[in-house]
């Protein structure tokens, strides 16, 4: 009896020492997502325009997993957007977004920003690409990407334009732990059955 | 010289009288606006083909007879219809639509194209189109129609926000007010012309 269960310790260290080194129970990355809309005030109309100066209603749209939408973070939680300019990037690293849900707040940071800006169909684009930090509370979390697009109509006046953005964060699942847990449990009820086990023949003996 | 008066002050009276005439020549709709919502694509952004559904679409800014708060508040439900982008879509009656109160708001797609780009290995797409603006009391008009939203590089899922702004041209027709302005324009430097001449 003392064999099996030495055994089954042995066999459930090797499978998990085996799974961790082959990387298979190590962190798979989950990549949680949110996306912010709002409008936005230029500092020349966009076809020439090398900053934004001011951010209007931003809130957030959609999201998934740690940002999940209404599930952790409710629709339409304002964001505030730190004005940057764009041509050239703002010397980062900047702040740029920040919004306080469940009273945790979320604020990146960005490192590095480019931008592209092109005429289409005789309307102007603009695209941004960036990467930096996700802060929760103030403390660097997690390295995050970020991607921004607005639009301007070939006739539009004025420099208010509507924009929407994207923010992924990497999102680690505790692997390694999990599996080690997972084991220990099994282990838990194999103990347990062979201690009832144990104790049923001891009640049939006794008769 | 007073042929040339009379004939002055008659364009002047034609062209007042077109102006005054109103509501056929005044119609026509003029302004821009902006909205934001969510979209879901049928697949990943790089590769998707159609929008499935747009929620939670709200007019953000707008000027002239879309005039953000003025006539139109700020925040304003607005409904869009799925959309085809690849390949490129059919006309679309009405792609999007808002009330309020009385008017409605309308714009018909007629023609649209698209971009797909990659930058630092996130994705954007691009819309472009023109259409028919249509409103309760006005004219139909010519418009623009732009549209953009993006996915960054590791997202999964097929739901991102957007943004898209409409704009009916200036140039369509010109406003009766213009049009009197423009014939007293006419006006001033004739009647300065026989002033000197006196």
């Amino acid at each position: 009896m003392k064999n099996s269960l030495k055994r089954l310790i042995v066999s459930g260290a090797l499978v998990v020492v085996g799974l961790m080194s082959t990387g298979i129970a190590s962190a798979a990355a989950v990549y949680c997502q949110i996306g912010m809309m709002g409008k936005a005030t230029l500092n020349a109309p966009l076809s020439r325009a090398t900053a934004f100066t001011l951010f209007e209603n931003a809130r957030v749209g959609c999201g998934t997993d740690a940002f999940s939408v209404p599930g952790m973070i409710a629709l339409n939680t304002p964001v505030t957007f730190q004005p940057f300019s764009f041509a050239p990037p703002t010397v980062t690293p900047i702040s740029l977004w920040s919004f306080t849900s469940n009273d945790v707040e979320y604020e990146l940071v960005l490192d590095s920003l480019d931008f592209e800006r092109f005429l289409f169909a005789g309307n102007e684009f603009l695209n941004l690409s960036g990467q930096g930090y996700l802060h929760v509370n103030g403390v660097r979390h997690a390295p995050a990407d970020f991607c921004f697009s607005s639009q301007q109509c070939v006739d539009a006046s004025g420099t208010t334009v509507t924009w929407s953005a994207q923010t992924t964060v990497p999102h680690v699942p505790e692997g390694g732990t999990t599996l080690i847990f997972l084991f220990s449990g099994i282990l838990g009820i194999e103990f347990f059955r062979r201690k009832c086990h144990n104790g049923l023949l001891l009640r049939r003996l006794r008769r | 010289m007073k042929h040339y008066l009379k004939r002055a002050i008659v364009l002047v009276g034609l062209l007042a009288s077109l102006a005054s005439a109103g509501p056929a020549l005044a119609a026509t709709i003029l302004g821009q606006v902006s909205f934001t919502g969510t979209a879901t694509f049928n697949g990943p952004l790089s590769t998707a083909t159609a929008v499935t559904e747009f929620t939670n679409v709200r007019v953000e800014a707008g000027t002239g007879d879309y005039a953000v708060p003025s006539l139109v508040p700020l925040n304003t439900s607005v409904t869009i219809a799925s959309l085809i982008f690849d390949p490129l879509p059919a006309p679309v009656a009405p792609l999007w639509s808002f009330t309020v109160g009385g008017t409605e708001y309308t714009f018909d797609l007629t023609t649209m194209a698209m971009a797909r780009m990659t930058m630092g290995a996130n994705h954007f797409l691009s819309l472009s189109g023109t259409g028919i603006a249509r409103a309760t009391g006005f004219e139909d008009t010519i418009g623009d129609f732009t549209l953009s939203a993006q996915q960054a590089v590791n997202a999964s899922g097929t739901t991102v926000t957007f943004s898209a702004e409409a704009v009916v041209p200036s140039a369509t027709v010109p406003e009766p007010g213009v049009v009197g302005l423009a014939a007293a324009a006419l006006l001033v430097p004739v009647l300065r012309r026989r002033r000197c001449r006196a």
